[in-house]
Formats: structure tokens, sequence, C-alpha cells
């Protein structure tokens, strides 16, 4: 069981800005624009979004509530088609969920399945891959392993704690091997103390895993702490209002990175992008 | 005292308390009827008696026969009945909650079905199939047929979106959603139907039966009401209480077994 305080949980990659700027694009949106229609008449939820996010990076969104957040992610992911605008995914246009993107919703009891079991929820996504049958149990093993839920794996979803049941989520994520992973507000509705555990293995994940990470994120500091780019984005409907560089150091610590003048300064500068009408 | 002990002498306690009201129950039947002496409204004591001589113990010895020849006919049929409209009706309802524009269309009339009393049926099932034990299949089905039908809609239509875009989200094929998504998560609508419908089924056969009266409980009650022999048209009403009681444990046994989950999902809040 991780503790927040423990250093030797800390990421450690070095200079992992230089070695991402170079990288190539995984992920990238231009000029998203979407309206919907509700009670007959047209609302925009986004005005105008690019966003480029490059291999190897967590880039974190942030916006005030209601901004659009979650239809962005959902466009990106490919589970909702943008008026106009595209997404691409390593060059290629996406129709449809692409099979190197993995999504962790933001409301976890409702996105694991109540009548199966921690390993079976993990191995679901599985089932149609080209794995053997212990292939499979294997890769589920290492999922439940990485994210440390190794002991739950007979349990049922609701059997276990928010923070728990999140984790069942990534794991289940994991499992699938995307390149990309796009989370939307995973952390939301956790505990604190949970929120810092769940953040730190977001970081262990992208490191371990390689992994192209893309954060929904309400929460000014954990968008800072997480990431290499922040995208601040304006109130509805959204654009973006601006684009964060973050160089803070890596590895990041919880209590050493957050008490760091320049984490004050950019968790400043974001969270007036914020504040503005 | 351990907490085992402790929650089994509690449920020994329920139980005790169930038994007694029970009890309680009988005395004052008896001894209503004890001093209303109504021929029409025979002693409990003497119906049981009765109930447990024709189908159970008698002088001859193990009434199986007759049990087999009365009883199994109407079990059969109203089961199998129940069984085979539930088959459909799930099979449909989950095709017609999955289509938002199937739903939106077929719902008023399936709704109208649902409306007609099923024994209002009964006319027109004998005029095509006969007085035989077809008809009174197909009569059950045909009652039981609508409640599930109706309920499994619902339980489809209500099927949390999420859990639908989670499976969009990592390309489970469709064939997998609909047995390892859709059915769970509408199984506890689900059972709601088959519980309303195993009612109807018994309903339905006891008036099918009544009407063709040939074989089953049902004819045996009305053929004993016919002659006058009310303690035996007693006896065959408290036989048809037994079998009814019994389908509702039966159902229930097989529902917390299959929604375990549900209940324990339930039980946690968030």
């Amino acid at each position: 069981m991780e503790r927040v305080h423990d250093l030797s949980n800390a990421e450690s990659i070095s200079s992992t800005g230089t070695a991402v700027a170079a990288a190539p694009l995984a992920l990238e949106a231009r000029r998203i624009h979407h309206e919907y229609v509700k009670d007959r008449t047209a609302s925009t939820a986004i005005e105008d979004i690019s966003i480029e996010v490059r291999q190897g990076e967590v880039v974190c969104v942030v916006g005030p509530s209601g901004c659009g957040k979650s239809t962005l992610l959902r466009i990106l992911a490919g589970l909702l088609t943008p008026t106009s605008g595209e997404v691409l995914v390593g060059d290629e246009l996406v129709d449809g969920v692409p099979r190197s993107i993995g999504v962790v919703f933001q409301d976890y009891s409702r996105s694991l399945f109540a009548w199966m079991t921690v390993a079976d929820n993990v191995e679901f996504v599985l089932r149609h891959s080209a794995l053997s049958k212990s292939e499979r149990r294997e890769r589920v093993a290492e999922s439940l392993e990485a994210v440390g839920l190794a002991s739950a794996a007979s349990k049922y979803p609701w059997e276990l704690s928010g923070g728990m049941q999140q984790r069942v989520a990534i794991a289940r994520c994991l499992a699938y091997r995307p390149t990309i992973m796009l989370m939307d507000e995973p952390f939301a509705s956790v505990d604190a103390q949970t929120r810092f555990e769940l953040e730190d293995l977001v970081l262990r994940v992208r490191r371990e895993f390689d992994m192209t990470i893309l954060l929904v994120t309400h929460d000014i500091d954990e968008s800072v702490y997480l990431s290499d780019r922040v995208v601040a984005l304006t109130g509805s409907p959204s654009s973006v209002c601006e684009v964060f560089e973050n160089d803070l150091p890596w590895p990041r610590q919880q209590i050493e990175t957050r008490a760091q003048p320049r984490f004050v300064e950019l968790r400043a500068q974001v969270a007036s992008t914020l504040v503005k009408p | 005292m351990s907490s085992r002990r402790r929650a089994v002498l509690g449920r020994a306690n329920d139980l005790g308390w169930q038994l007694a009201v029970l009890g309680a129950f009988f005395v004052v039947w008896e001894i209503v009827t004890l001093l209303a002496a109504n021929p029409y409204f025979p002693r409990p004591s003497m119906i049981f008696a009765r109930l447990w001589s024709t189908w159970f113990v008698s002088e001859d010895g193990l009434e199986f026969a007759y049990s087999a020849e009365t009883i199994l006919p109407s079990v059969a049929v109203s089961i199998g009945g129940w069984l085979v409209a539930a088959v459909l009706s799930i099979a449909v309802g989950i095709g017609i909650g999955l289509s938002v524009r199937a739903s939106w269309m077929l719902l008023p009339v399936i709704n109208f079905m649902r409306s007609i009393p099923p024994p209002a049926l009964l006319p027109i099932m004998i005029l095509l199939l006969g007085f035989g034990a077809d008809m009174r299949f197909a009569l059950v089905a045909l009652g039981c047929a609508w409640p599930i039908l109706l309920n499994t809609i619902d339980g489809v239509r209500n099927i949390d979106r999420a859990l639908l875009e989670t499976a969009t989200a990592y390309h489970i094929p469709k064939s997998r959603r609909f047995f390892r998504i859709v059915l769970p998560a509408a199984s506890p609508y689900i059972f709601s139907g088959m519980r309303i419908s195993i009612s109807i089924s018994l309903i339905l056969i006891v008036i099918a039966e009544s009407i063709s009266g040939s074989e089953g409980l049902g004819a045996h009650i009305l053929t004993a009401q016919r002659r006058f022999q009310i303690l035996d048209m007693w006896a065959g009403i408290a036989m048809l209480g037994i079998v009814g009681y019994l389908y509702s444990i039966l159902l229930i046994i097989v529902e917390n077994r299959a929604l375990a989950w549900h209940r324990g999902a339930r039980g946690k809040s968030a």
C-alpha cells in the first residue's frame, strides 16, 4: 500500500521535458467546434479548441465547471462526433473510438460492471483480443498488480472503496494496452488522501508503460502536479484560454513539488485564467 | 455470545413469530368455522386432513398416482407456458428496449395488450385451439408474456448509459454486450416481471381448467364444487395455495442467487 509521504514512491524520470518535446504527435485536435440541441434550441458547448499531445506526455486540461471538458474528452475519444473540426490519432482521422485509445471515466461506479468480479471486469475488455486464456489471466494479474489491487481480484466492485474502484477502472484500461489514455476527472469523486496516491499512480503508469496521457480535471493543483503541459479552457462555450508549459522538475513528489515556488507560481497562473470572466 | 450465534437466534426468533402468527390465523379460522357451522365453510383442520388424504397419504397408501394426475398437468402447463413466455418476451424485449424508435412506436400497443385481462382471451383461445392442453398452454404463455415484455423493455431502457458507453469505448462486440451487459443490467426488472407473471400463470391455468374441466387442480376444484363435495373443493383450493406458494419460494431462491450482486451494489451507497 503506497503511502503519500513515501519518497521511494517518487517519479524517477529525469529530463522528461526535453525528451518529450521532440516526440511525434500522439493525439491532435484541430479546431473542434461542437453544438448540441436541447429543447429545440441550439447551444454551443465548445467554441474552438485545438490541442496537441505528444507521445509520452501528460497533458492536463482544466476549465471551470460546465465548460464542456467532458464533452471535449468524449470527442477526443471518438465517442462523440464534433459538429466541426477533426481529431487525429497518430496522423489518422478519428472515426469512432480508435483502438489505441483507452478511457477512464469519472464515475467508476457507473463504468464498472456490478455483476462481475474485479478480475472479470478487467478481463472483459480482453475477451475479443488475440490472447489465449492463460495470456489473458496473466495480463489481468499484471494490471491489478500494477495498481496495487492483486488481492482484490475476486471481490465485487461495490465491495471496494471509491479509490479502489477507480484503480480497477485504471487497471482495466491498462490491460487493454492503449497507447493513449484519456481520463475524465478520474479523481473527482475520491477523497484527498486517495487522490494523491492515484495521482502518483498515473505518473507511475506513464513511466512504466510509456503511456501518453490526457487528463481532464477541475483541480488546478492536480493539473500542475501531473502535467508536462496545462491547457486552460475558458468558460462555456469553451476555447483554449492559455497553454502553460510545465517546467517543474521530474521526479515529482507530493510534498516537495507542491512546496516549490515555481509550483505556486504556475498554480496561480492557471488559477487566474479560471477566475477571469 | 458470538455474533453468529446471535444471528441464528435472531432468525429463529423471527421464524418463531411468523409461525406463531400463522398458527393464530388457523386457530381463529378453526374457531370461526366451528361456531358458524356453515356447510359451505368447513373447518380448516378437516380441509387439510382431506388435502393430506387426497394427495399425500390415504388409507390406500401413498397417493402419488393421484397427485401426478391432478397436480402435474397444472404445474407442467403453467410453468411451461410461463417459461416459454419468458424466453420469448426477454429476447424481444431486449431488442425493442435497445432501439429508441422501436420503443416509442411499440409501447402503446404493448401496454394496450397488457391491459386486456388474460381471462378475457379465453373465448378466442377456445375458438382457435379447442379445449385441450395446448389451448391452456397458449393461454398461459400469452397472459404471461406482456408483463415480462414490458418489464424487460423498461429494464433495458433504464440501463445506465455510462455502461454502454464503456462498452463502446472498449470495443466490446455487440453479441457480448447482449449477454454480458444488457441482460445482467436489466435482470432486476426482468425478474420483477417474471414474478408478476408466475401469479398470472396460476390464475390462468385454474380458469382454463375450470372451463375445459378435464385434468388438473382447477378441474378438480370445479368438479368438486359441481358435485357439492365442498370439502374436496376447499382441499383443492388449499392445495392450489400451496402450489402457488412453492412457485414463489422457488422463484425467490433463483432470484436471490442471480441478483446477489444487485443487493450488494444497492446496499452500498457510494
